[in-house]
């Protein structure tokens, strides 16, 4: 069995912060690998030990899988848990760590690189029976690739192998356009991956997002921690997320879960996982990806479930078995996410950057702040523009919704443009509120969710600016009282 | 006094003068409120707006002020300097940059047809020992670079000379 | 003090009369502002705005502190002249509040002919410069004019010579001026921004030079444009004639204000000393009160009481010369020492003002005249009693006065009165006439009997004895030539007050221009020799 007292994490924000929060609670000491640029991140801060890494960008740095082993070398780390995103689903990463003789906190390598492609999963997940869409692949036989795509038929998506995020993503309905997106999918896929290689699949008109968390131990045993569902995205970036779906039927629920632990299961697979799936208007449901580490939205898991992920992580990298059956794992309540970013959304989202001026995370029953900012850190363009997330639990959705615009109104963030009142507006929309939203939302309901600002609300911001600036104040009571008094006279 | 506020992307033209009992005044597209701001002990301010008070965080940076009111969350405001807006640089903005002093070129950061943007270094002289990097005066192009590194040249010689973009 | 105990019944037909009457009058004369001030034929507007400027009252709105106000000194100068087509003689002068300051205002309106200056352009530049050397005040120019108006170089160029040396003056006086060049400084105009402590250029637009290009090219041969002759690059850049260039209108107001703004505080000789407070009476009463008539004489305590702080009033020696009414008030917290004719002028009330002035002197307290006079009793036993040497006190008392010195007419202004109850020569620091006012040396009446009696006797001389007819026609024809050269509008048109005032906006008129005497040191008071 593994054992070790000291973890390093590979990561940064509010995950390096949440990691290292949920190790000092199980007595482990931390080491936070970073960037300068985040040397004065509240994770380094809180973390007994940081180590600095270097890199032509900050971005490089913390992709770095040789500085990565040599600074658990120096600080005598004797495991990584790697986050999300960055090297967390790099197999390379985790075989030099296993060379290294330090323990990755994750899934096995060939795991990870299993689902790293989507198109094995695709196979993998197709030949153990498992719902995938009805799709082609173009590496099984290039010649005949156009002609098996059109036998999937119309609405279709064309996708590279090589992809992820969206990108080079295109969506056909018309069997005559057929061939011409090919093309274009494929000069995408060339220009964003260096790999021109494409599948297709069949379109699912209004889908929605929901995916499983699975947990699995070294000795093959998985369990799910139910769905959480997905479905409000901008340009396939989730900006919410909640649990339990407002789309599920309690059958299509435990359907959809025991789909996801059986993959994971047919997989071996070890440590937190997530299965994702998209869900169509007729109940149906088609694997999309697994993402082997712990996601973003996690935290609305752990309030619904009460399962502290990133201790059962640590745990099954030791070898422990799982703690607890299938039967233990009781959904409690509803909890929803909002991702605040540093975007503008009166501007088409662009990124917002600047300095925190003033930043108080929300706070009361049920609510939750995974964030990892500080007041007087600059946020810029160098990494993802997520500042915090708000989580919020209540015993129904309502409750969960309506905590959720309290803790949004309330998080005071200054200094950098954020999506939180496009955040609120999301969740007050009809759409939402009935649980009918799917990943087509906000795109559909542009025009519903762009803010205009009251004349109250105009007033009150122009109040502020004027009563804060010095200078105008200076000039308005220079003006003598008489002349004041008896306003824009004129004779 | 005048000033112009650019809010969600939506500008505002603002009269602010003295109002009664201390307060600001403020008008504008036809709209008046009465509006003032104490701070409160625990960093907020109180604002209070036709009578009306609101708990509100301020942060201010150099040309923004963010507020964030419970009820709207949080705004920024972006001032607005109406002069330099319809105009350029105002330290003058000439399309001839000329020598400030006489001597030698010693570098040359554009060419002919760059586009250059207010600030840009665009030219290193060297005179009396002492090198200066002149810069452009506003936003715009290049339309000739008079003097190659090694050029001498004199006083109030033209060196480089701007296009509109 | 006690408030002014008013006995206008308002619902009274007389009362209703007046008003009707005086309403007219104000409304007409709002009226004739209003074109003077906006009225502009629109290929003229057309001009302006293709050289990429403003007009004149934008550019006051851009420059003066918005929700402050602002006083137009003669705006109807040159209105009865040059056939009434050159509005405000093409400049507009006037107090008002620039960051915070106090400024007089100079301002080339080049809607009409190019802002050309006429005889009467100058003449009302030089009183604004005057009343700025008076009150200490900063002066701003905003300059864009074609220069002297051809046809009238003769009489620009005399009158022209004292705006320069004016700003001399100011300059000398320690009182800083400012000038923005939007258009053309030719000739003498380009002295304008020189003789400035600061000036500010706009680019394109603005140029300043003794002669423009066709004057160099008759004169030397040389071909240049405008710009290359005086442009903003060879005032701010080579000859520093000019300091701060400029890219927009806009851009030259705001460094102005910036400019001001850095102005050594003013120092006041004297402030309010008391909390302001609204007539207790409406002043829009005064339309009831005053006769169209300047014969029908009403109480002017019925229009202090509609003027001053809570219609409060002192009253000096209540029961002596009552025919001229001397007190105390405050306008706008200001103490005023008021002197107002209720009649004509006797010897008891000569030297009651004499006496009053002398008082005031005494406290520094500045004076306000109310002007409605036909002069000084004449007549054999008055002349016993001393009336003129009664008369040379009043004016003597006044020369030697040190305080500020405000004139209102309020109806008539006839005679040596008119001296007497501080005119034009006698330096009040402002001076203005309600549009029902009527002046000169005799009523037009007077006058015109006058003149007729003398043309009948020159024709009876000449052998050509008028029928009734005839003589009704003369007489008709002076009086009607009288009563127009006595009214409001030819006295101001000609620069002899400061600008018509509608009754109502007396108090507001008052207190700016009591705010902006306080710039200027008191001196102490000495007299001439009183004739006892």
């Amino acid at each position: 069995m593994p054992v070790f007292q000291k973890v390093l994490i590979a990561n940064r924000g509010e995950i390096a912060l949440r990691i290292h929060r949920g190790l000092k609670a199980m007595g482990l000491s931390t080491v936070v690998a970073h960037h300068a640029v985040d040397a004065g991140s509240p994770a380094v801060r809180e973390a007994g030990e940081a180590i600095e890494l270097h890199g032509p960008t900050p971005v490089a740095a913390y992709l770095d899988i040789a500085q990565m082993v040599e600074a658990c070398r120096r600080t005598g780390a004797q495991a990584v848990h790697p986050g999300y995103g960055f090297l967390s689903e790099n197999a390379a990463f985790a075989r030099a760590l296993e060379q290294a003789g330090i323990v990755f906190i994750g899934p096995h390598a060939d795991t990870i690189e299993l689902m790293g492609d989507k198109v094995r999963a695709r196979n993998f997940v197709a030949e153990r029976g498992f719902p995938v869409a009805p799709g082609a692949i173009e590496e099984d036989d290039p010649a005949t690739f156009v002609e098996r795509a059109r036998q999937v038929g119309t609405p279709l998506l064309i996708k590279p192998s090589a992809g992820g995020g969206g990108k080079g993503m295109r969506i056909v309905r018309d069997p005559g356009q057929l061939e011409a997106e090919i093309q274009a999918a494929r000069r995408e896929g060339e220009r964003y991956f260096g790999d021109g290689r494409l599948f297709v699949e069949r379109y699912v008109e209004r889908p929605r997002h929901i995916e499983v968390q699975v947990l699995g131990d070294e000795n093959g045993r998985v369990v799910h921690l139910w769905e959480r569902e997905c479905s409000v995205q901008r340009r396939f970036q989730k900006i919410i997320e909640e649990t339990p779906s407002p789309a599920l039927s309690a059958q299509q629920r435990r359907d959809i879960c025991e789909a996801a632990a059986g993959i994971a299961r047919a997989c071996h697979y070890r440590g937190a996982g997530t299965v994702e799936f998209i869900y169509g208007a007729g109940g149906e449901f088609y694997f999309l990806e697994m993402n082997t580490r712990l996601q973003v939205e996690h935290p609305v898991t752990e309030m619904v479930t009460g399962v502290d992920l990133v201790r059962e992580q640590v745990r099954v990298a030791r070898g422990e078995p799982l703690a607890f059956a299938q039967s233990d794992i009781v959904q409690q309540g509803h909890a929803i996410e909002c991702r605040l970013y540093a975007e503008d959304a009166a501007h088409d989202f662009r990124p917002a950057t600047g300095k925190i001026l003033c930043w108080r995370a929300p706070a009361g029953p049920g609510v939750r702040v995974d964030a990892g900012v500080r007041e007087g850190q600059a946020v810029t363009t160098a990494f993802d523009p997520m500042i915090a997330k708000i989580v919020c639990h209540g015993a129904t959705r309502a409750q969960a919704i309506e905590r959720s615009v309290r803790a949004l109104q309330d998080a005071v963030l200054l200094g950098v443009t954020t999506n939180a009142r496009y955040l609120t507006r999301v969740l007050r929309h009809p759409e939402f509120m009935q649980g009918r939203a799917d990943t087509g939302m906000l795109a559909r309901c542009a025009d519903e969710l762009r803010f205009a600002p009251g004349d109250e609300d105009t007033d009150l911001a122009i109040a502020a600016a004027v009563l804060s600036d010095r200078e105008l104040l200076r000039a308005v009571h220079s003006v003598p009282p008489m002349h004041a008094a008896m306003g824009a006279w004129r004779n | 006094m005048r000033r112009r506020y650019l809010i969600d992307g939506q500008t505002h033209d603002v009269v602010v003068t003295r109002g009664a009992d201390g307060a600001l005044q403020i008008d504008r597209a036809g709209r008046r409120i009465s509006a003032r701001a104490e701070p409160l002990p625990d960093g907020r301010h109180r604002l209070t707006i036709d009578g009306r008070d609101h708990a509100v965080w301020i942060a201010s940076s150099a040309d923004s002020v963010f507020v964030h009111g419970n009820a709207t969350g949080a705004a920024e405001v972006e001032t607005v300097d109406p002069a330099a807006a319809d105009g350029h640089a105002r330290a003058g903005a000439a399309d001839a940059l000329s020598a400030p002093m006489p001597g030698t070129v010693i570098a040359v950061h554009v060419a002919v047809g760059d586009a250059i943007v207010a600030g840009q270094p665009l030219i290193v002289i060297e005179s009396m020992k002492l090198e200066t990097t002149l810069i452009a005066p506003r936003d715009g192009r290049v339309r000739a670079v008079h003097f190659g590194v090694g050029s001498s040249f004199g006083l109030k010689a033209t060196l480089v000379t701007l296009a509109d973009a | 003090m006690k408030r002014i105990e008013s006995r206008i019944d308002t619902s009274s037909e007389a009362f209703r009369r007046n008003h009707a009457a005086m309403s007219a009058i104000v409304a007409r004369f709002r009226e004739r502002m209003e074109i003077t001030r906006h009225r502009r034929p629109a290929h003229e507007i057309k001009r302006v705005r293709n050289q990429g400027k403003l007009l004149v009252r934008e550019r006051l709105d851009l420059l003066l502190d918005p929700g402050t106000p602002f006083l137009e000194l003669s705006a109807l100068a040159a209105c009865e002249d040059y056939d009434g087509e050159v509005p405000g003689a093409n400049v507009v002068t006037g107090l008002g509040v620039v960051s915070g300051r106090e400024v007089l205002i100079h301002a080339d309106d080049s809607s009409v002919k190019g802002g050309v200056w006429y005889t009467l352009t100058p003449r009302k530049l030089v009183r604004m410069l005057d009343i700025a050397l008076e009150n200490r005040l900063p002066v701003i120019h905003l300059c864009d004019s074609g220069g002297a108006f051809l046809e009238e170089l003769s009489g620009v160029y005399i009158e022209g010579g004292r705006v320069f040396r004016n700003q001399c003056l100011l300059s000398k006086a320690g009182v800083p001026q400012v000038a923005m060049v939007f258009g053309h400084c030719t000739a003498g105009g380009a002295y304008i921004p020189a003789l400035c402590d600061y000036s500010i250029i706009v680019r394109g637009t603005g140029g300043v030079f003794l002669g423009g290009p066709p004057l160099v090219k008759a004169a030397t041969g040389e071909e240049h444009t405008a710009d290359e002759i005086g442009g903003c690059e060879l005032h701010t850049q080579v000859s520093g004639t000019v300091d701060y260039p400029a890219d927009s209108e806009a851009q030259a107001i705001e460094i102005c204000r910036e400019i001001v703004a850095q102005f050594k505080p003013a120092v006041r000789s004297f402030l309010p000393e008391r909390d302001p407070e609204p007539p207790y009476y409406d002043p829009d009463e005064i339309h009831g009160i005053v006769s169209p008539d300047h014969k029908v004489l009403f109480d002017q305590r019925e229009i202090i009481a509609r003027i001053v702080d809570g219609s409060r009033f002192h009253e000096y020696q209540p029961a002596y010369g009552t025919t001229l009414v001397c007190g105390y008030a405050y306008v706008w917290g200001y103490r005023v020492g008021i002197l107002a004719n209720n009649g004509v002028l006797f010897s008891d009330s000569s030297k009651k003002a004499a006496h009053f002035i002398s008082l005031c002197n005494q406290n520094r307290t500045p004076l306000l005249f109310l002007q409605n006079t036909t002069g000084y009793m004449i007549g054999r036993n008055y002349e016993m009693e001393g009336i003129t040497k009664d008369g040379a006190k009043m004016l003597m008392a006044q020369a030697g006065s040190e305080v500020p010195k405000f004139t209102v007419i309020t109806s008539a202004a006839f005679g040596a009165g008119y001296y007497g109850m501080c005119g034009r020569a006698w330096d009040p620091r402002f001076i203005w006439a309600w549009p029902n006012v009527h002046m000169g040396v005799m009523g037009p009446e007077q006058a015109a009997n006058t003149l007729a009696d003398v043309k009948i006797a020159q024709l009876r001389r000449n052998g050509h004895a008028p029928d009734a007819t005839e003589m009704t026609q003369l007489r008709r024809r002076v009086y009607e030539k009288a009563e127009r050269e006595s009214n409001a509008y030819f006295a101001t048109s000609r620069l002899w007050d400061d600008g018509l005032l509608a009754p109502t906006d007396t108090r507001n008129a008052l207190g700016m221009a009591l705010s902006a005497a306080a710039h200027a040191p008191i001196a102490d008071p000495h007299y001439g020799i009183f004739r006892f």
